[in-house]
């Protein structure tokens, strides 16, 4: 509909000009501004895209839609213009979702990184945590766990704390969110905004001195209903490679080497204990007693029958994942609606675990009236997860038992005579529950078996509920500018766990099968009320917010547990004979908060902000309950200067500066400040109670001093370029104080310590082609984190844990290990290096000495780490591939490490063990075969935890419109991505990124997947 | 105008919201836990603070390898392996066997072992005691107060004297001035520092001095003992007559033994047929004995897991009599080697176990009384022990006719036909050599002690410290070690986590 809105002059002059307004691809816009330049005078742009006004002949029209680059045409005559407009991408993403509301980029004073869901789409995920790793500077995360449907741990700019917690807050549509995150559909993200410092996270200052991921969901849209269906299916396999241990031969040569080494020749007397009874489990033909030629070989003659692989008998390297999805939204100018629903099914790579998620969101915001507006989201989410035991030193935890079995014992029984599967009535293998197994080998015990017989359940209902309801003046009013907002969000969730151990084989087997089960509910909710006020007079623009929140969560759970069970197949308690036990407890927590926030910025060039707010925590005694943090920010767009004008080739330029103090309450306990007699363990049937912590009533929040500065550009239209400095001071440190062991307690919490995380943040993308018909960018990211602990207690002791130390002047959990001296080439043994009190260096070999030696030895924390990314498209061709890097850093693998042990001797062996010291005169790093000896960490035993990852690579191909439109769709993509493709590290198998701190464990390995997408939308 | 009302009548509203929920309280404390003043304004409730101690005595947990660390029991285990007359004929899983063979010495670096286990067990138990005796002003203000406040003596004093036989050298008259440990006498606060080792002697005077405290007071409350598992005067005597033992204090071992006896309605020698399984606390010779419920029993790591044939762990990993005590120790007639002979065709040793038909002597000394539940009473002390160490104190003291009766009462009910130990001297001239007959009174008394005892108590090992004792275990031993008197291996290495958290001890100096 063309509407003409009427001017008096010039009337004389003018002319009809007609024209139409499309995109990109030919579309017709309609809507579209079209003004006459340099007057008020205009009209919009009808359904067809046309448009008709009486201009005069020798101006020019300017034609405008959001979300394009406005067009500016001289009329010079014409009387039809055509104009097609250019996506303006760039215009999108200069508006970021912040705490209770958006913020244009340029003109934000804090920190903030943004990761769009089209980058979050490529990576195809059940939990949104293990999408992150590497699209933001400045946050590093671990691997995850490769049980599907777990995630991955995210630190903001390096450690803040050592015993407090060191992770962001997670805030959902404006909540922290307390539920699960595998609850919430990845597809439901329309971007993940990271806030890192404390201008940006002023609102969530409570606990947002790690730094805040604010996930934003999708919301409707105020112009047509788009469906959208999405269909997933992928294949996942080990991402990390098997470490290399030997074979049977190898592993039959190395005991006898070990052995020899300790019992010399009495060396087949010793050994028979590993072959079982009737050396059952002697891999050759050949009896023990004539296997071995005189220099402990394997003789020539000898046939193998078995060389068995437990782990590999339990991974799937085929696994299935399975998704779909279907979405609608819509809406008009008042009202915006947006409703989904999910499904995932993923099996994991070790065979019998799986997590199945259904969910479904709804989303609607309505501007009902000029002064009111109010929009309501909620998600529902049922998980179910089949999972294993994964503590680390279990025998029932597969990746620490089958990947430590020695090649010689088969996973199936076998005939010892002939080699050949002993098969059941049903011709079935059976599973060889190792009678006689010598220790530390699943004696009597099968933990392969056991993830078929035994069950880890775990199913879960997710309830998250977000709303607001917002007053606002209307204008032309005394009350223009002002707003008052309520905003209040739950998470509920429910979880009901299982364990189940059979009847038959294993740990429940004395008791004929045990059920324990057990139920958690929990309830968190925030409650806010803010007041607001938003004015402009003339080029000065003031916003002030004042407010109040209170927020509570309450976690209950309840568990029964029993044994004796009729037999097989019986999942439920009332079946069981024998009660073991009941349980129930309830733990609560608060926080009260009063907050303020001022902004002030006059011409859209100089910005300014201030907040201060207070929080009462129920972690802390009454006297010692509130912290008070504040922050202040300033920004200036250095680009909208008269002197920057005639500088066409940087088109935004931004500096911009924050510091503030933020607080953090998360420490291990919600009653940390109490001692409180535990009554939970009885005498018999006389009630009993036991004092388990020290109290300290003068403990209080740990404070964040964080200073933020950094610039923002824009060059050539094709270049962005952030760039960020930073300085988090911890203060008030929340510490697990020690206390001597023998005082019966290993420590108390206290406010002790300061630390200090500093570095870099850069990101630079470049669009290097930039036509209607072809893109192509590449984005490098990088940061640097720089830990020093600068005080720890009163007397500036030492933390030390068995390989790390928590030392003022060092880095936290700096590498506090022995100094090798390399391995005798006369006798095979490890040598140390160690000081005597005159300052020299002597060598050792006595391990008291060495540990009393130790040094300081490097850290996990990396010198430079971030990813390298570039995407490509093609007329409807798209290709994208992203990376990770880290550079510098060590971390000790124990895992190879026990590879590389005698102390269990018939455990799997590395095959680096193939050049450990055999006679004199060898030299070599690695020391003797010593049976039963515990190994010392020393520095040589660190490995450079340096990585190259290969995250994703997705292509794709998007359906060109003329055939979509044929079949009536609007849209349609299909593509094909890998994630998790290889990693590149220093030690075959090693996970440099299962832990920030450093180490390995045995641990569920992360997976890689191979998948295919549709996408159709209509 | 009328939006303005509209507004703010609902700005109100929403005011008195934000206004009434700051009424809710920020105190908040877990369900189920009651302040230190709520325990100690009650002695009734001041006992449960003595019964959590309890119940850690026999919890698992304490390190790392908690299933090898089923609390006291465990102790007792250990201190009995690594003597000569108790070994596991396989390592099945690992538990115990690499004490049994010596080889934990490098676990005191971690926070896994042996090593911080027992650090860890004794000094929790001791810690527990102190916010117990803290409390004294208000408790020994009535007669159950005074019972919880001995009770509580009594376990510091113990837990201080199990310290010192895992951590100090032994043989105390010679060693007295050799390093004590750390000790503490006050309730753990956040001011608590870390204190030196001291000496031995110090250490005894501090154990001696708790002791007498927890028999003033178990005198003055005069209060039955409401559980078998509380600590009661004749059980504080009993113990502190294992320390004066430990201390070589043979006079002050005798008067406590005696006293210990005086326990009204005890039976000194309970029959062989009474102690089936040594599983059952009701037995008449019990002084001191812990009740495992259903729910409290531990499947994995408790004491019957690990000793019991049919156990989780002993089934695989058998604990078993040595061969010289059951066939030279033991005579055809002592009824006690049924303790150390499967019933015949026994059908608690699994049919694929590859120790069926094998010629070890598996212990069905101690068995389960239900192993589907895993229950089973443990029994810390009994007359039996009192009656060995008077005995063992007489002969010392000269009185050998006194000795002699009460050994006679011991054979009564350990013996199918009447012993002959009238060629035994009259004296208290010790063997050295533990695998000869007894030749003294005191080598028949110490004999009866390894044989009755046998994995009970105090175990084997403070026995051969006191007595200056080595040992060459028999070679039908897996480990068939030869040990010197006291051998330093005998000793535990104090665990490296405490040089890290106490200043107050130099690992340079101080370890052992």
């Amino acid at each position: 509909m063309a509407v003409l809105t009427a001017s008096s002059w010039s009337l004389a002059q003018n002319r009809q000009i007609s024209g139409v307004v499309t995109d990109n691809d030919g579309q017709p816009i309609s809507g579209a501004t079209v003004l006459i330049e340099g007057t008020s005078v205009g009209t919009t742009t009808n359904i067809n895209g046309e448009f008709s006004l009486s201009a005069p002949a020798d101006g020019t029209l300017s034609v405008s839609f959001i979300g394009y680059e406005t067009m500016q045409e001289a009329i010079a005559g014409k009387t039809w213009i055509s104009f097609s407009l250019k996506e303006d991408t760039h215009a999108i993403d200069d508006v970021i979702v912040v705490a209770y509301g958006t913020a244009k980029k340029e003109s934000f004073t804090g920190s903030v990184a943004v990761v769009k869901s089209e980058e979050l789409e490529h990576r195809k995920v059940a939990n949104v945590t293990k999408a992150i790793d590497g699209l933001a500077p400045g946050v590093q995360a671990t691997s995850g766990s490769g049980q599907p449907g777990s995630g991955s741990t995210i630190v903001i700019r390096g450690f803040g704390s050592i015993n407090a917690s060191s992770t962001p807050l997670y805030v959902v549509d404006g909540i922290p969110y307390d539920g699960a995150i595998s609850a919430i559909n990845p597809d439901d993200i329309a971007s993940i905004s990271i806030l890192k410092d404390a201008s940006a996270s002023v609102l969530y200052g409570a606990r947002g001195a790690n730094g805040v991921v604010l996930i934003n969901t999708k919301k409707g849209n105020s112009d047509e209903t788009v469906v959208d269906l999405k269909i997933n299916v992928g294949v996942s396999s080990r991402a990390i490679p098997r470490y290399e241990t030997v074979g049977a031969k190898d592993f039959m040569e190395m005991m006898y080497s070990a052995y020899y080494n300790a019992y010399g020749s009495n060396v087949l007397a010793q050994m028979q204990s590993l072959f079982g009874a009737n050396e059952m489990y002697n891999p050759y033909d050949v009896p023990l007693a004539q296997l071995y030629t005189e220099e402990g070989k394997i003789r020539d003659d000898a046939t193998l029958r078995w060389d068995e692989d437990w782990l590999d008998e339990a991974t799937d390297n085929a696994a299935l994942r399975q998704e779909y999805g279907a979405s609608v939204s819509g809406g008009n100018e008042k009202t915006q609606y947006m409703f989904s629903l999910g499904y995932l099914n993923e099996d994991g790579v070790l065979r019998t675990t799986n997590f199945e998620r259904y969910s479904g969101r709804l989303n609607v915001e309505t501007q009902a009236k000029p002064w009111f507006a109010a929009g309501m989201g909620a998600n529902f989410a049922r998980n179910t997860t089949n999972s294993s035991q994964t503590e680390s030193g279990v025998t029932s935890n597969v990746f620490y038992s089958a990947q430590l079995m020695a090649p010689i014992y088969p996973v199936y029984m076998r005939d010892p005579a002939t080699g050949e599967f002993l098969l059941d009535e049903n011709g079935k293998k059976q599973f060889d529950y190792g009678g006689s197994r010598p220790s530390g080998q699943q004696t009597d015990f099968n933990s392969i078996a056991t993830l078929y017989d035994d069950k880890y359940e775990q199913g879960s209902y997710s309830l998250s509920a977000r709303t607001h309801f917002d007053f606002m003046g209307v204008e032309d009013h005394w009350t223009e500018g002002l707003k008052f907002q309520l905003n209040f969000g739950t998470d509920y969730y429910n979880s009901q766990s299982m364990v189940y151990y059979n009847p038959f084989f294993g740990n429940a087997e004395s008791v004929s099968g045990r059920i324990q089960k057990s139920n958690l509910t929990s309830l968190g909710y925030t409650f806010n009320q803010l007041l607001s006020y938003n004015r402009s007079f003339g080029r000065h623009n003031l916003d002030l917010l004042v407010g109040h929140e209170y927020y509570a969560y309450t976690e209950s759970s309840l568990s029964g547990h029993k044994t004796g069970l009729p037999g097989g197949g019986i999942y439920e308690l009332d079946a069981a004979a024998v009660i073991v036990g009941t349980g129930s407890s309830t733990d609560n927590d608060r926080i009260e908060s009063y907050l303020s926030r001022v902004s002030y910025s006059y011409d859209d060039k100089y910005y300014i902000s201030g907040s201060w707010r207070t929080d009462g925590s129920s972690r802390f005694a009454p006297g010692s309950r509130w912290g008070n943090f504040w922050s202040a920010g300033a920004s200036w767009r250095i680009s909208q200067e008269e002197f920057m004008k005639d500088v066409d080739w940087v088109d935004n330029l931004t500096l911009k500066f924050s510091y503030g103090v933020q607080g953090n309450n998360s420490v291990g306990s919600y009653y940390a400040y109490q001692a409180l007699y535990d009554t939970s363990a009885p005498n018999a049937t006389l009630p009993g109670a036991t004092l388990n912590d020290v109290a300290n009533a003068e403990l209080t929040w740990e404070s964040n001093h964080n200073l933020n500065t950094g610039i923002e550009a824009r060059l050539f239209n094709r270049l962005d370029l952030s760039f960020e400095f930073y300085n988090r001071k911890t203060l008030d440190m929340l510490l697990s104080y020690p206390l001597p062991i023998s005082s019966g307690f290993s420590g108390y919490y206290r406010n002790s310590g300061e630390m200090r995380n500093r570095g870099i943040e850069f990101a630079v993308t470049g669009r290097i082609i930039d036509r209607k018909d072809m893109q192509w960018s590449v984005t490098w990211m990088g940061a640097t984190v720089n830990n020093k602990v600068l005080k720890l207690t009163d007397d500036g002791q030492d933390i030390t844990s068995s390989t790390q130390i928590i030392r003022e002047g060092e880095t936290l959990y700096s590498y506090y290990v022995s100094r090798s001296a390399g391995v005798d080439p006369m006798t095979g043994e490890k040598m140390y290096w160690a000081t005597d009190d005159e300052g020299h260096d002597y060598i050792t070999k006595d391990l008291t000495e060495a540990q009393n030696n130790r040094v300081v030895a490097g850290s996990r924390i990396p010198d430079l780490y971030g990813s390298l990314s570039t995407a490509f498209r093609w007329k409807n061709l798209d290709f994208s591939i992203s990376t990770n890097y880290s550079i510098g850093g060590v971390t000790y693998d124990g895992v190879y490490y026990e590879f590389m042990s005698f102390y269990y001797p018939a455990q799997a062996k590395h095959k680096n063990l193939l050049r450990a010291w055999k006679k004199p005169g060898d030299v070599t790093d690695v020391p003797r075969y010593e049976i039963r000896e515990t190994p010392i960490v020393s520095d040589d035993k660190l490995i450079d935890a340096s990585y190259f990852s290969i995250k994703n690579i997705t292509l794709g191909y998007t359906l060109p419109k003329a055939w979509t439109s044929k079949i009536g769709f609007k849209a349609a993509r299909i593509s094909a991505s890998v994630d998790n493709l290889y990693i590149f590290t220093h030690l075959k198998g090693m996970d440099p990124q299962y832990s920030l701190t450093g180490g390995t464990s045995y641990d569920y390995t992360a997976t890689r997947t191979v998948s295919f997408n549709l996408d159709l939308k209509f | 105008m009328k939006n303005i009302y509209k507004f703010l009548i609902l700005a109100g509203c929403a005011g008195i919201l934000a206004v009434s929920c700051s009424k809710e309280t920020l105190d908040t404390a877990p369900a189920g836990s009651l302040s230190s003043e709520e325990i100690f304004s009650d002695p009734n409730k001041a006992q449960s603070a003595v019964d959590g101690i309890y119940r850690l005595m026999y919890e698992n947990g304490w390190c790392g390898y908690d299933s090898e660390h089923p609390g006291l029991a465990g102790f007792t285990m250990v201190r009995s392996l690594m003597g000569e007359d108790h070994y596991m004929a396989d390592a099945g899983n690992g538990w115990f066997y690499y004490d049994y063979a010596y080889w934990i010495d490098t676990d005191w670096t971690s926070t896994y072992g042996r090593q911080y286990g027992t650090w860890n067990m004794f000094y929790a138990f001791i810690a527990q005691a102190n916010y117990v005796t803290d409390q004294e002003e208000f408790l020994k203000t009535s007669p159950e107060g005074q019972n919880v406040l001995a009770q509580a003596y009594a376990i510091r004093a113990f837990s201080y004297y199990c310290l010192y036989e895992s951590f100090c050298q032994g043989n105390y008259t010679e060693n007295k001035d050799k390093p004590g440990v750390p000790i503490y006498t006050t309730g753990t606060t956040k001011e608590t520092e870390g204190v030196g080792r001291g000496t031995i002697e110090q250490l005894f005077t501090q154990i001696n001095g708790d002791f007498q405290k927890s028999v003033d007071y178990f005198i003055s409350a005069d209060q039955p003992q409401s559980h078998s598992s509380h600590i009661d005067l004749y059980t504080a005597y009993g113990l502190w007559a294992r320390a004066s033992l430990g201390q070589q204090n043979y006079e002050q071992a005798g008067k406590c033994a005696e006293e210990a006896l005086k326990k009204s309605g005890l039976k000194r020698v309970a029959t062989i047929s009474e102690l089936s399984g040594f599983n059952n606390r009701s037995v008449g010779d019990v002084l001191w004995a812990f009740e495992i419920t259903a729910d409290q029993a531990t499947i994995f790591g408790g004491f019957y897991s690990h000793m019991a044939i049919d156990g989780t762990y002993g089934s695989s990993a058998p604990q078993c009599f040595d061969d010289w005590i059951y066939e030279q120790g033991m005579t055809d007639t002592d009824l006690r080697r049924a303790w150390a002979t499967l019933p015949s065709e026994s059908s608690l040793v699994a049919d694929n176990s590859m120790f069926k038909n094998k010629p070890i002597r598996w212990q069905v000394k101690f068995s389960f009384m239900n192993s589907a539940t895993g229950v089973g009473d443990i029994l810390n002390m009994r007359a039996e022990e009192m009656l060995l160490t008077l005995a063992e104190c007489k002969c010392r003291a000269g009185e050998y006719t006194e000795a002699r009766d009460l050994l006679e009462e011991l054979y009564a009910e350990r013996y199918s036909a009447p012993r002959d130990i009238s060629a035994l001297e009259n004296s208290a001239a010790l063997s050295v050599d533990t695998h000869t007959q007894p030749k003294s009174l005191l080598d028949e008394i110490l004999l009866q002690r390894r044989i009755e005892l046998w994995c009970e108590g105090m175990g084997r090992v403070p026995d051969l410290r006191r007595l200056n004792l080595g040992y060459a275990r028999w070679e039908t031993q897996p480990e068939a070690l030869t040990k010197q008197p006291n051998d330093p291996s005998f000793i535990l290495a104090i665990p490296l986590s405490e040089f890290n958290s106490n200043p107050a001890l130099d690992l340079s100096k101080d370890q052992n």
